[in-house]
């Protein structure tokens, strides 16, 4: 990808692994987070803020998994298992022993990053598709073990989660909470940029281009999976305190087992092995399936000739032809095909 | 060329999707149809499940409920006031669920109250609307959504108490000397375990009953014979349980394979749905019995007429299995229409928002929903509407109402929960 | 009781084993985990239901017109769906399984909105008593279709022309196109094959179960651990996978339930399927990759 019209030629090595190389990159950025930060929740209307705070979420469990999936090769199907330790640990911190938000959520993403590596114990031996299928196991266990938890868990009952406070002032509006969700989104987004362009993101990457090569670079390649896994079940943790704190409630139902298997896709639809391309995954397809619940009523409304049942019918129908249609146009998922517009747009009108 | 197209699709796709959801607290549901223009709008909200794991029972909820909603209108059943329709599909998912919800709230004018079929749902928005100030008109329960008493309503009775109320009818018909053996026969899920509690149970205790198992079947039961087998060594006579007909239907086959038809009645909560399992099983359905929140759908013509009319004009085109669904869920939203015209009457139709409605709940007395079932009492303390269930059993292949019995309250610290 | 839960395990994991032939024929073939599998069961569950009773045509026509909609829907989902997705990576034609999970199930309430159906009595309904053992009629039809199908399957793969070409396709794609094996072609007869499986499998469930979305494709997700357990790549795996898992479930339900308080039948096959992949990596009889640097 070409970002000056000469070439890219950097002069430094800090200039090379630089998030912002030119000027121009480095003002849309500023202007970017100015806007996400102080415009959006100050103009939009609730609707709108509780569709960032879904997405800012989502988007900490998607990359997670993309370090674990994307650069370092395993594909995990357990993540919304994951995502359900941390929520039941934030949930029952601030529940059953009064802790503080703000102390509950370390608490909880530190204690799923180790149930993370507890699962990645297998893949010492495992590999390939079977690393997949144990994390989806992973999942099944946690969930039962929450299920059968009795009064610690809520059981099936679920459990409630007291509001992050500062003092007198208690977050409850969409508004409160876009703010810690989207403020940690972007620091999570940045920590992980940094991550992957260290030598933990090369060493991750090595392993996943081919792990029997990479020992002979001195890359312990069980250590490096094994801290891969607490990372992605760290950010997950997160995710899942964000989660337990904005849904005020949380049943075993949140964490259902497609729901795993959908985070891999918003990495596949989004460009897997890229912290920006998980963005746009997760950004396209959320605002996808509101466009689905949206299009079901007004669908209805139109043409009262279907039943309801059939138009909801229709849009599950639909949701999944768009995933399909994209896919076969771009199969690289949509950064990829940000880059080449990219490309294309700066050495116009010239086609290389 | 191929990369041209793909990228000028993938952009408009993009840009389509973007505008769109801008846009879209713009649109609004189904426009009222020809209300007079002085009167006020409220809007009632709707969460079906259409799609997801509760699709089959309710695909036809927004006919029923739109349809008792247009009838209101038609009768002007609350003078001066037009109500407004809105539903989004929950998809059985409380995530999804959560995302309809903020949809709902974000419609013109703003609910008065929401309806909702889903226990799991019902507790997820619990906390959620109780910050927003808006009643949820519940068809699913737990104890969970009772107790503390909060913003969420629901309109039959608690599934303990339904389990003691059958208990209660089951022991007025026992003829033998000995005591009758209880069990367990459930779904292992939440909608399944939550009769069981220990206050129901030490309740069906002291009616006399010797309880002999716990049995619990998997969401999509395979093979019942384990748990059945342990049921016939215990030699059970009543089993009591909550799963939709699909799985009932699988016991009932593994039971009349081990021979076990006839020597034991199986009990359910309202929602089982007795037609749909005579058409899985047959013959081998004649003696299940439900604790129903409402009248057989034959009895609509004489004692309601209006869900009668509802169900020629909206329903019509459904199966006729699809009756008793129908009623629970206009039920439901008759009790929300039922509070918004006592707060109406209270207030005054423009001042009329989620606290007046919650108001005119708490206070609800001896609400009759239009002929379909037992009336309905809410109070300070008391999130659940029925103190009557009616006894519907499967004979001879059809659904026969044989009576009513009262709903003993057996939430913990109920008055009848029996003292230690 | 031994035998009785043994026995029903055995019936119960036949249907799972013709399910897991499904998802590993794809993946042998093509390398495509085939995620919309439950999906599809479901669909040809309904779509049966709909020959049957909704248009009234009688049960050799069924079966046919069966026959060809597997076929047709096979060709259409290889050549349509995936054929441009040859040479990608193969992270996205999973992901286009996954988006067919929700076009069949879209579909299905889309097409048959509204509450179970079931199909018509064919099966009489009545019990075997084999040596303590109760064993009903239709699980024997089941048992019966269920190994006719495997003989049939293992008889096209091993004697026919067409199977062996398949099976050099597994191994390896470029060889076989030296052979003069049309590759793509075969992975269109692949997928057909599992439809067919799926047929198969969609009417013998909703015997059981009612033509219900739900419960039908749960059921058939459960041959997911069967699949891992037999290995990813082998008929013989999926068979004797399938067998398994039934056994554990109602073992586990027979057993362990008493002891963890119910719901033991849904955890125990991935249980044991984590267990058995630690002592083997690759399933019982799955293919090791042997890799060189």
């Amino acid at each position: 990808m070409s970002r000056r019209p000469s070439g890219n030629f950097e002069t430094s090595y800090a200039q090379d692994i630089a998030i912002c190389h030119t000027g121009f990159q480095q003002v849309v950025m500023i202007l970017f987070l100015i806007a996400l930060l102080i415009i959006i929740p100050l103009f939009s209307s609730s609707y709108i803020l509780s569709v960032f705070n879904i997405i800012g979420i989502t988007i900490i469990a998607a990359i997670g998994l993309n370090i674990l999936t994307g650069y370092a090769g395993q594909i995990n199907l357990g993540q919304a298992g994951f995502i359900a330790v941390g929520a039941y640990c934030c949930a029952i911190f601030t529940n059953h022993l009064h802790m503080s938000f703000w102390l509950a959520l370390p608490l909880a993403a530190i204690i799923t990053g180790l149930v993370g590596t507890l699962f990645a114990l297998p893949s010492l031996r495992v590999k390939g598709f079977y690393i997949a299928v144990t994390t989806l196991a992973a999942h099944m266990i946690i969930m039962w073990l929450i299920t059968h938890g009795g009064k610690v868990t809520g059981g099936v009952e679920g459990l409630a989660s007291t509001p992050p406070q500062i003092g007198d002032f208690v977050f409850t509006t969409e508004q409160h909470y876009y703010f810690i969700i989207i403020g940690l989104t972007v620091l999570l987004t940045y920590a992980a940029k940094n991550l992957v362009r260290t030598r933990f993101g090369r060493a991750i990457i090595a392993v996943r281009d081919n792990d029997l090569a990479a020992p002979f670079l001195g890359i312990n390649v069980f250590r490096y999976k094994v801290t891969a896994f607490f990372i992605c079940a760290f950010y997950a943790g997160v995710a899942g305190a964000l989660m337990a704190s904005y849904y005020k409630m949380i049943t075993p139902e949140y964490f259902p087992m497609l729901d795993s298997i959908w985070y891999i896709g918003y990495l596949i639809v989004g460009g897997a092995g890229s912290i920006v391309g998980t963005i746009f995954g997760v950004v396209f397809l959320k605002l996808l399936s509101q466009l689905v619940m949206w299009g079901g009523p007004l669908l209805g409304a139109i043409a009262p000739i279907f039943s309801a049942g059939a138009v909801s019918g229709l849009m599950q129908f639909t949701f999944g032809i768009v995933i399909i249609i994209f896919l076969i146009f771009e199969p690289r998922g949509l950064w990829h095909r940000w880059q080449i517009m990219l490309s294309s747009m700066r050495i116009w009108p010239f086609p290389y | 060329m191929r990369n041209k197209l793909a990228g000028a699709f993938i952009l408009l796709l993009v840009i389509g999707l973007v505008t769109s959801i801008a846009c879209a607290p713009a649109a609004t549901g189904k426009p009222a149809a020809e209300k007079p223009a002085e009167n006020v709008v409220i809007t009632i909200g709707d969460l079906p499940n259409l799609t997801g794991a509760y699709a089959a029972t309710q695909s036809c909820y927004v006919e029923s409920n739109g349809g008792a909603v247009a009838l209101a209108n038609e009768k002007n059943y609350i003078p001066g006031v037009t109500l407004k329709y809105e539903w989004v599909d929950a998809a059985t998912d409380p995530a999804k669920a959560m995302t309809a919800y903020k949809k709902l709230l974000a419609a013109t004018p703003r609910p008065a109250v929401i309806i909702d079929h889903s226990t799991a749902i019902g507790t997820a928005l619990k906390q959620t609307a109780a910050a927003d100030k808006i009643p949820i008109v519940e068809g699913g329960v737990s104890n969970e959504i009772l107790i503390p008493p909060g913003w969420v309503f629901y309109y039959g009775s608690p599934y303990p108490c339904e389990a003691g109320a059958y208990a209660d009818w089951f022991k007025s018909q026992w003829k033998e000397s000995r005591a009758p053996r209880f069990a367990a026969l459930t779904w292992d899920l939440p909608y399944g375990r939550a009769w069981i509690t220990d206050e129901s149970m030490a309740y069906i205790k002291s009616k006399g009953f010797e309880i002999v198992g716990q049995e619990f079947i998997p969401a999509v039961p395979s093979d019942t014979t384990p748990q059945l087998l342990r049921l016939k060594d215990a030699k059970v006579d009543v089993c009591f349980g909550a799963m939709y007909p699909s799985a009932l239907a699988v016991v009932l086959k593994d039971a009349n394979k081990l021979g076990m038809i006839g020597t034991f009645t199986w009990g359910g909560v309202y929602a089982v749905n007795l037609i749909e399992l005579v058409g899985y099983v047959g013959p081998l359905a004649n003696g299940c019995t439900v604790t129903s929140t409402d009248i057989l759908p034959t009895m609509w013509k004489e004692k309601a007429p209006l869900m009668q009319e509802n169900w020629d004009k909206n329903g019509a085109k459904l199966a006729p299995a699809t009756q008793f669904a129908f009623a629970n869920a206009a039920e439901r939203v008759v009790i929300g229409i039922g509070a918004i015209k006592s707060a109406v009457e209270k207030v005054g139709a423009k001042n009329v928002d989620g606290q007046a409605v919650y108001n005119a709940l708490i206070n609800m007395k001896n609400f009759d929903p239009w002929g379909t079932g037992a009336p309905i009492t809410f109070s300070e303390t008391k999130r659940y509407g029925q103190d009557t269930v009616f006894i519907t059993q499967v004979q001879n292949e059809k659904a026969i109402q044989l009576g009513t019995a009262r709903v003993p309250d057996l939430l913990p610290g109920g008055k009848d929960v029996p003292a230690k | 009781m031994i035998l009785q839960l043994a026995v029903t395990g055995l019936m119960v994991g036949m249907v799972y084993a013709l399910m897991a032939l499904g998802i590993v024929v794809i993946y042998k073939c093509s390398s495509i985990f085939n995620f919309s599998h439950g999906a599809i069961v479901a669909f040809m569950c309904y779509l049966a239901w709909a020959f049957i009773v909704q248009i009234h045509l009688p049960l050799w026509l069924t079966f046919l017109l069966l026959i060809a909609s597997a076929v047709v829907l096979g060709w259409i989902i290889q050549v349509g769906i995936l054929r441009p997705l040859i040479g990608q990576p193969l992270l996205a034609s999973v992901m286009v399984t996954l988006a067919l999970m929700q076009v069949f199930g879209g579909t299905v309430t889309l097409i048959w909105p509204g509450p179970a159906r079931f199909y018509p009595e064919i099966i009489p309904s009545g019990t075997l008593n084999l040596g303590g053992a109760a064993i009903s009629y239709e699980s024997l039809i089941s048992l019966a279709v269920c190994v006719l199908a495997f003989i049939a399957f293992m008889y096209f793969f091993q004697y026919t022309k067409l199977g062996l070409a398949m099976r050099g396709t597994a191994e390896d794609h470029q060889l076989a196109r030296s052979n003069g094996i049309r590759v793509v072609r075969m992975f269109t007869l692949a997928w057909i094959i599992a439809i067919l499986t799926c047929s198969i499998g969609g009417v013998l469930v909703g015997n059981m179960h009612g033509v219900n979305y739900e419960p039908v494709s749960g059921l058939a997700m459960k041959a997911l651990p069967a699949v891992m357990i037999g290995g990813m790549e082998s008929v013989v795996g999926a068979l004797l996978g399938g067998l398994l898992i039934g056994i554990f479930e109602t073992i586990g339900s027979g057993f362990l339930d008493p002891l963890v308080g119910g719901g033991f039948a849904d955890v125990f096959p991935y249980i044991a399927m984590i267990a058995l992949i630690i002592f083997k990596p690759y399933g019982l009889f799955g293919y090791e990759k042997i890799e060189r640097v």
